[in-house]
């Protein structure tokens, strides 16, 4: 019996995609590393013929172990009890490749690669992760069908043993020679059919409710990561590094034109209005955020935010979020409209103009309209004048300290002079004591993501008290600090407010790319006019503008798959499948309609044709000619039919078949034209068969004609004999081939006699 | 193989099928979306894999070679060829078993067949050792598979008629046995010349009007007076007849068997007489007296080894009556072997006057000069319809 050799490559090739696919989910890179070392030297071995399977006590003794190492990591370092379980079964994987022995270790690698590929699943959502999942599906299919046929074909073989020498060779052959041709058909088929299965399931499977029945079980916790963080303080002195991934793609239309990346896009998430040392929770230096807090309310129904009409351009941001362990929203400054098309419980502030939500787990789609200016005043009278009324309740100390810094001369040029800290000023002043400022902080300071040089000077004072007078350099919260706490010291309401500002543009997508590096801190002020903003950072280091080219293309378009696949795989939802089955009944009912109105058009035309007298008139032409037409068809093909019928008569009286019956007759007429060919081509050249002569008798005889002639006839006579009597059957093609033959003897016997 | 319903969920199925549920729930419990998609896709495997089960077994065609003929105790070789009419797609990992005609053989005849591709045949030999001699009918079998991933166990039944026919057991005989027949003679010599051929000098006998003059013995005419002509020799070898008692006074299993190994005898020492020459003749009782003229040459084999095989129960014709039956066949020149399954020494010299070899299918003698192979059960050795009843149950079933 043939034996199935494919079975172990694809079997060894989907384990190595299952490691690959948890090692990227896990995102763990030795992990990776080591199985596909394990997996090397297995395979290795294996294909080298050194392979020795362990013993069962010893595979089974190592496993214990492995049992509990993956205990111990998950109590010392603890986490979601999904990626522990991922673990355990990468581990139990490598031990069973090196005890492999029978079919049911097959089994239960294939089976222990799926259970590892759906724990990764449930983590990860990335593009690559897709493709990958895509091809390790087909390949699993095709090992799958693999292993079912060895396990039955060694079923078989030890049930109905064949002695070897009776073994049918041709069948063997035919198996070698089809079956992987046999398989790939197949696997073919079965992906295709699963893959629409898995396609129609995952758009019509209706989303939302049993969310969370047996828990949460992802092991990617959302967690902040490095980049934008709701706590701005200064207790950690250290090098930041340079985060690049993806918060969120934002697309924008300014009063319904989309922005090409113009200009850089600031997105607010929330605002820290209060500076100072917060001993509960450990902080000595950081804002933190009390004037707005409590005042969140719900969203309206209809999204409204804020009646002001008076803006001159509306930006309408298309924001796609993705889990950054942060509850609060993005949007440009002044939205006057929150719409989301997922059932989200989403807070407004109207205080600092915050959205806050419930913690995410998967990323999120929601629509701001947005003025990108201050909100006026009047609409936020309310809060502001608390604001303005309340103490500021930063530091007093720290204030102190700042506000000898702000009445400088060369920072606020005396504009400040005399200002108390309390109460605060809403004036025209604010604003240019603000740019003041802001312009000083941007030319006097440096922008740096390194200050361990100067870990000592900070942590001796007051880190912004220290930026402003000896270390003079920082990041861009040291530089809204600063700018902050120098305004409130003398009497300016300000805040300092943490979000994004994001120029990366992706040109394929039409839309911003928002990553964990875009995060930034600035400033706003209160003044007559509103909230503005003002932005002391100085220019910073790493270029922002990232250059145009190839490379740079390519990126774009990598991330545009990668944000098209978020949006309609990983994000799909509820609404999307609403959706989708709304278009799909639309589509169906406008086309049943479309077909209707097509008849009913094509009814009124042939009943307004019917009225008229001149139809009738051509009609009675056009049917006449109609009928002459036919008639004539009829007769010819008639005429054709008895001339064909007369033509096998006397064919078959000159082969000799006139006592036949007439079935058997018309059957050996039409398989013995060729002989009836050759018959013809001799008489032409005076050689007839007698008629005391059978056929045979006659083909013999004509040992006078070239050799070549000669043998061909006697071979048609063969052939004739075996149709005549034999009841073989000529295929059409063969019927043709035999013509061919008796032409080429027409054409030697006409040559010879030439001669 | 038991007669399986044409659709049959193994436990892998079932496995299966919990495994899809816990991914549905999976999906659900953590909405990812990507578990949605692997829940379908298992969906769509298994909907896949009941259309693939259907599709392996249609068009499937399956044809017996049977050998010409099969000997009971001695494997032998059926073919099964299978066609696949389809068009384009293949047939893979399909069982087919015998659900007619398995009591014929120690075991249930099943065959596997790994793959057929479209439009093309495969043949797959199977090893099978008869234990029941006579006509054999297959009929009705059944192809099943669980092709692809053995969720499911599908079976269709599909019937063709063929038939087999299967000769009695045959042992090694015993060379004396062959020289104690032919020594049987009066004359005690092998080949014993007779009278009527043209070979040597026999004899004289008296001149009759329209023999060959040729052969006028001139001298001695001259001499007598009257005209006497030469005999002849005629070589010829010796004859056999074997005459085959299967009477069953009682339907017991001992005596059931002893029959059967009468016969088997019979067929054995037929098979090596005929193979060495000799002819051979036979008389038993089937249904009706068989009394085949000793003769020689391969289709004489074969029709006497069909006759042994097909040998029907006897329950009314004694040895007497099968003693009485053979006389004609039995002449001067040939020697009567009869195969029974009891001792008749006694009665058989008040009958046989001495011109038959008797040999009881359990003597000492028997078991010495016919060597069966191992395997040969004579308690199941016969038919299946002529099987003894036991309390109304059947003796045996395959």
């Amino acid at each position: 019996m043939y034996d199935i050799r494919q079975f172990k490559p694809a079997l060894y090739l989907v384990l190595l995609l299952g490691f690959t696919g948890f090692a990227m989910a896990a995102e763990s890179l030795g992990l990776g590393l080591f199985c596909l070392m394990a997996w090397g030297v297995n395979a290795w071995l294996v294909w080298s013929g050194r392979f020795i399977p362990l013993p069962r006590w010893l595979a089974g003794g190592i496993t214990i172990l492995a049992l509990f190492y993956v205990i111990a990591q998950m109590r010392t370092q603890g986490g979601p009890p999904l990626m522990f379980i991922g673990l355990f079964l990468v581990l139990l994987q490598v031990i069973k490749l090196f005890e492999q022995r029978a079919n049911r270790d097959y089994a239960q690698l294939l089976i222990l690669s799926l259970l590892l590929v759906v724990a990764a699943s449930i983590n990860t959502a990335s593009l690559l992760f897709g493709l990958l999942l895509m091809v390790y599906m087909v390949l699993a299919l095709y090992s799958c069908l693999l292993f079912h046929l060895k396990v039955e074909a060694d079923r078989a073989r030890a049930a109905f043993p064949v002695p070897p020498d009776q073994v049918n060779s041709a069948t063997l052959q035919l198996d070698t020679e089809f079956l992987p041709r046999s398989m790939r058909r197949l696997t073919v088929l079965v992906a295709l059919t699963s893959v629409s299965a898995a396609v129609a399931v995952f758009l019509l499977f209706p989303r939302g409710p049993g969310q969370g029945v047996l828990g949460q079980l992802q092991f990617k916790p959302s967690t902040a990561l490095t980049g934008f963080s709701e706590k701005v303080s200064f207790d950690q002195i250290s090098r930041i590094k340079q985060n690049d991934e993806v918060v969120a793609h934002v697309t924008v239309w300014r009063d319904g034109r989309l922005l090409q990346g113009t200009e850089p896009l600031l997105l607010r998430g929330l605002t820290l209005d209060t500076y100072g040392p917060d001993p509960q929770r450990g902080f000595r230096y950081q804002w933190s955020r009390t004037r707005a807090r409590g005042a969140e309310q719900e969203i309206p129904e209809d999204g409204q935010l804020n009646d002001d009409t008076h803006a001159l351009s509306l930006y309408r941001q298309r924001v796609q979020l993705y889990p950054t362990g942060t509850r609060y929203l993005f949007a440009m400054p002044g939205p006057v409209h929150f719409k989301t098309q997922r059932v989200l419980s989403v807070r407004y502030a109207p205080a600092d103009e915050s959205f806050q939500t419930e913690p995410m787990i998967l990323p999120i789609e929601y629509e701001v309209t947005s003025t990108g200016e201050p909100t006026p005043p009047a609409a936020r009278a309310a809060f502001d004048q608390h604001f303005v009324m309340t103490m500021p309740s930063s530091d007093r100390a720290v204030l102190d300290q700042v506000r000898q810094i702000a009445l400088l001369p060369e920072v606020t040029g005396g504009l400040a002079a005399n200002r108390p800290r309390y109460p605060a000023q809403i004036d025209e002043s604010n604003e240019a004591i603000a740019r003041a400022i802001e312009t000083y902080l941007r030319f006097n300071f440096t922008y740096t993501l390194d200050l361990t040089g100067s870990r000592d000077l900070l942590r001796e004072t007051d880190p912004v008290v220290a930026f402003l007078t000896t270390v003079r350099k920082g990041h861009c919260e040291y530089f809204a600090s600063a700018m902050t706490l120098m305004c409130q010291s003398i009497g300016i309401p300000a805040r300092v407010v943490v979000g994004f500002r994001c120029d990366e543009y992706n040109a394929v997508g039409q839309y911003y790319v928002v990553r964990q590096a875009h995060a930034h801190t600035w400033v706003e002020v209160l003044t007559p006019r509103g909230w503005v903003q003002f932005d002391p950072t100085s220019g910073r280091d790493e270029a922002q503008q990232r250059a145009a080219g190839f490379w740079q293309s390519m990126r774009q378009l990598v991330d545009f798959l990668e944000y098209k696949w978020a949006e309609n795989v990983v994000a799909y939802n509820n609404r999307s499948r609403e959706n989708l089955i709304r278009q799909m009944d639309d589509a169906m009912t406008n086309t049943a309609m479309d077909i209707g109105d097509h008849v009913m058009a094509m009814r009124r035309r042939l009943d307004e044709l019917l009225e008229t007298s001149s139809f009738w008139k051509a009609s009675g032409t056009l049917i006449t000619a109609l009928i002459a037409v036919m008639v004539t068809i009829v007769v010819f093909f008639t005429g054709l039919y008895l001339a064909q019928r007369y033509r096998l008569r006397r064919r078959a009286h000159r082969i000799g078949l006139d006592a036949l019956p007439r079935e058997q007759q018309v059957r050996l007429v039409r398989q013995l034209a060729f002989f009836d060919l050759l018959m013809r081509v001799l008489q032409r050249h005076r050689i007839s068969r007698p008629a005391h002569q059978t056929p045979r008798e006659f083909a013999d005889s004509l040992v006078f004609l070239p050799g070549e002639a000669y043998d061909a006839i006697r071979r048609l006579t063969r052939l004739f004999y075996r149709v005549r009597f034999g009841e073989a059957e000529l295929a059409p093609h063969r019927q043709r081939r035999l013509e061919t033959v008796v032409l080429r003897v027409a054409e030697l016997l006409s040559s010879s006699l030439q001669r | 193989m038991r007669r399986r319903p044409s659709l049959d969920f193994s436990l892998t199925g079932l496995t299966y099928t919990c495994m899809m549920l816990f991914m549905g729930l999976a999906a659900i419990n953590s909405q990812a979306n990507l578990l949605f998609a692997v829940f379908g896709l298992m969906i769509g495997v298994l909907g896949v894999s009941g259309l693939i089960s259907r599709w392996v077994l249609r068009k499937l065609e399956l044809h017996r070679v049977f050998p010409e003929h099969l000997v009971v105790g001695q494997p032998a070789s059926i073919s099964y060829v299978f066609e696949n009419k389809k068009r384009y797609w293949p047939s893979l990992s399909v069982t087919v078993g015998e659900l007619d005609g398995t009591e014929a053989f120690t075991m249930q005849p099943q065959a596997y067949l790994l793959h057929v591709a479209a439009g093309t045949r495969a043949i797959v030999p199977i090893q099978v050792m008869p234990k029941r001699r006579g006509v054999h009918h297959f009929e009705r079998y059944q192809l099943s598979t669980s092709f692809p991933f053995g969720f499911v166990r599908r079976a269709v039944g599909r019937s063709h008629r063929d038939s087999i026919l299967v000769y009695p057991p045959c042992a090694q005989v015993d060379q004396r046995l062959l020289m104690t027949c032919l020594s049987a003679e009066t004359t005690g010599s092998r080949m014993r010349p007779r009278r009527g051929g043209v070979d040597e000098f026999y004899g004289v006998k008296e001149y009759r009007t329209g023999e060959n003059p040729r052969w006028i013995y001139w001298r001695r005419s001259a001499r007598t007076g009257e005209l006497v002509s030469k005999e002849m020799t005629r070589v010829a070898p010796p004859r056999l007849v074997i005459l085959v008692d299967t009477y069953l006074s009682e339907r017991s299993i001992e005596q059931h068997a002893g029959v059967e190994r009468a016969i088997a005898m019979a067929c054995s020492l037929a098979a090596t007489a005929l193979d060495q020459g000799l002819a051979v003749g036979l008389c038993a009782w089937s249904d009706g007296w068989v009394a085949i003229p000793p003769s020689r040459g391969k289709r004489h084999a074969r029709e006497m080894m069909a006759v042994l095989a097909r040998l029907t129960l006897n329950t009314v014709q004694d040895h007497t009556s099968l003693i009485e039956r053979a006389r004609h066949l039995i002449r001067l020149d040939t020697t009567a072997i009869l195969m029974t399954s009891t001792g008749l020494a006694q009665n058989l010299a008040d009958v046989a006057k001495g011109t038959f070899l008797m040999i009881p299918a359990h003597s000492d003698q028997a078991h010495a000069w016919f060597r069966f192979p191992p395997g040969v059960e004579f308690e199941h050795c016969m038919p299946a319809e002529q099987e003894p009843v036991r309390n109304g149950i059947a003796e045996s079933r395959s």
